[in-house]
């Protein structure tokens, strides 16, 4: 009985042990040079604290305290410094690119890096240092960065293969040329943003990028005037996945465009034409029609996801070429496309004509004297 | 080291006299004697112990075992109070309401001091005591925010091993980034 007690101890013992490598496997922060302060398997220092659990901790302050935290010790820096995957910095009023400069060289691992700005500050410099540093970034922000030149976007071709998605929404400066030679490498980019991006966003930007991003999946395109059907063409050829296209703005694009999305994006569910005012009736009709298209090659395939597929969101505000009859099919063809409030996903304001366009919700309660709620799908 | 006053759980030795332990909750409950690094003996009911994941897994690696079981990471202090909350959860796991157990855990914390919190984390770490792993880095996180670095090292007893210079260097970036915070 004793001798049983004694083995089950050991046992325990032994759990023990294995119990605290499996602690301080996921770092050497805990092991590091200095003396290991483990006595009989107590962490008896939090300089030595396993790096999973400080970066527990870590993760619920927010940004600028882990940056403090990462100065609290050796073993502290070092356990953040290779276990900080995300980072923000929006809050940084007026030293963010110092900060970025210090900091990138150290958060090697980081693969999301949020660097926002509503007075710009960022400069090429810190966008050359985070390339050379930070070769796991899959996603980056540098909306309304001003400040940056065509050097930062080549940087970030060089820098970062495996990136997914890039927003440089109100980077003016930003050329078409460098846009181009960045599709060339970031070619696994699924999300863009080039919202604003007057200098960037060109045909031959949007050829590049059909060329160069098949993977792509959403693009935001808003305000930038230069983009045409030459452009929209090209990337609706050349990027079959796309699911969201925000053209909102893009006063030169005509029927030809929408055309195209609608004969070579069978899953683009989300689509802004916000005063693309050449836009007529075509455009919805061909729509429309490869509705009914893929929908019977859908039923064919028996894959049977046909619910999931199809605009669920529209905006055609300020399009005032187009008529009630050419939404009301494409209202009645689209299911998830809802008029009725609290669903409001087909925008249509300052379309003084098209008032008389409504989903089936709300002609089912005209019908009814009692409203009966539609019933979800 | 803490008093067996302050915690009710703690029996020094084993001879503790049937009739106090009989007056808690159900008679028939078994317990189990938990030992700590600084060998003080703990006699814990079963469903409560049940609530370390490092305790039961011994105990489905050797079912019969009755014996006492030694905690070799584990010292008293904390321990006390992290049986005080598992006893606590084990009320929310008969009868789940998830504001009141919100408002217990918080009021657990809230008593605390830094010290008990800095001492309970690594306890309800080795343990795997999930629940109140979450609740204790909750409110170290929330102790620690927006303060400043010496700040932080008093408060987990961390001593500056930076060399000067990195000293320097880390000066500057915490100027950066707290550039508009008041400092504590």
């Amino acid at each position: 009985m004793v001798g049983e007690a004694k083995v089950r101890r050991e046992g325990l013992d032994l759990y023990s042990e294995r119990l605290m490598m499996l602690a301080f496997g996921g770092g050497k922060s805990g092991l590091g040079e200095g003396g290991v302060k483990i006595v009989g398997l107590v962490i008896t220092e939090w300089k030595d604290i396993p790096m999973e659990l400080l970066l527990r901790i870590v993760s619920l302050v927010d940004d600028r305290t882990m940056i403090m935290a990462s100065g609290v010790c050796s073993g502290w820096r070092d356990a953040i410094c290779s276990g900080l995957t995300h980072l923000c910095l929006s809050w940084c009023k007026n030293n963010m690119n110092n900060l970025v400069l210090s900091l990138a060289p150290k958060f090697t691992k980081l693969q999301t890096l949020v660097l926002r700005q509503d007075k710009p500050q960022l400069e090429d410099n810190a966008v050359e240092t985070i390339a050379s540093h930070c070769h796991d970034l899959q996603d980056l922000d540098l909306s309304k960065s001003f400040k940056l030149s065509d050097l930062s976007l080549y940087a970030l071709a060089h820098g970062f293969p495996n990136l997914t998605k890039l927003n440089i929404s109100g980077c003016t400066a930003f050329s078409d040329v460098s846009l181009e030679y960045l599709t060339e490498f970031c070619r696994k980019l699924k999300i863009l943003n080039l919202c604003g991006c007057v200098k960037g966003a060109t045909d031959r930007a949007l050829q590049a990028i059909g060329r160069n991003c098949s993977q792509l999946q959403s693009l935001n395109l808003g305000w930038c005037e230069n983009v045409g059907d030459v452009g929209v063409r090209s990337l609706a050829y050349g990027c079959p996945d796309l699911r969201t296209l925000d053209l909102c703005g893009c006063v030169c694009i005509t029927d030809d465009s929408v055309i195209a999305l609608a004969n070579s994006c069978p899953h683009l569910g989300s689509l802004c034409l916000y005063y693309c005012r050449n836009i007529t009736d075509r455009a919805m009709y061909s729509l429309v029609e490869n509705r009914m298209k893929n929908k019977a090659a859908m039923w064919k395939s028996m894959e049977g996801r046909y619910g999931e597929e199809g605009l669920k969101s529209l905006n055609i505000s300020q399009c005032t070429a187009i008529t009630p009859p050419a939404v009301q099919a494409l209202c009645d063809s689209f299911p998830a496309l809802h008029t009725c409030s609290g669903r409001h996903s087909l925008v249509m304001s300052g379309c003084l004509n098209l008032t008389s366009v409504h989903c089936a919700c709300v002609v089912q309660a005209h019908r009814t004297a009692s409203y009966i709620p539609y019933p979800a799908h | 080291m803490s008093s067996s006053a302050e915690n009710p759980t703690l029996t020094t030795e084993i001879t503790k006299p049937s009739t106090e332990i009989a007056t808690e909750t159900a008679q028939s409950a078994k317990k189990i004697n938990l030992k700590t690094s600084d060998d003080q003996i703990f006699e814990v009911e079963e469903s409560v112990a049940m609530e370390f994941a490092t305790v039961k897994s011994f105990f489905e690696d050797a079912p019969s075992s009755t014996d006492t079981v030694p905690l070799p990471n584990v010292p008293a202090k904390p321990f006390s109070q992290v049986i005080e909350f598992c006893k606590e959860q084990i009320k929310f796991k008969a009868n789940p309401d998830e504001t009141e157990k919100k408002k217990s855990n918080s009021e657990f914390v809230k008593e605390k001091t830094n010290e008990d919190l800095v001492e309970m984390i690594p306890v309800a770490n080795y343990l795997e005591i999930k629940d109140l792993l979450d609740v204790l880095n909750q409110a170290v996180a929330d102790r620690i925010q927006n303060r400043s670095v010496e700040y932080v090292r008093s408060f987990f007893g961390i001593d500056n091993d930076f060399t000067s210079e990195e000293e320097a260097l880390l000066r500057e970036e915490h100027a950066w980034a707290f550039e508009d915070v008041d400092e504590d």
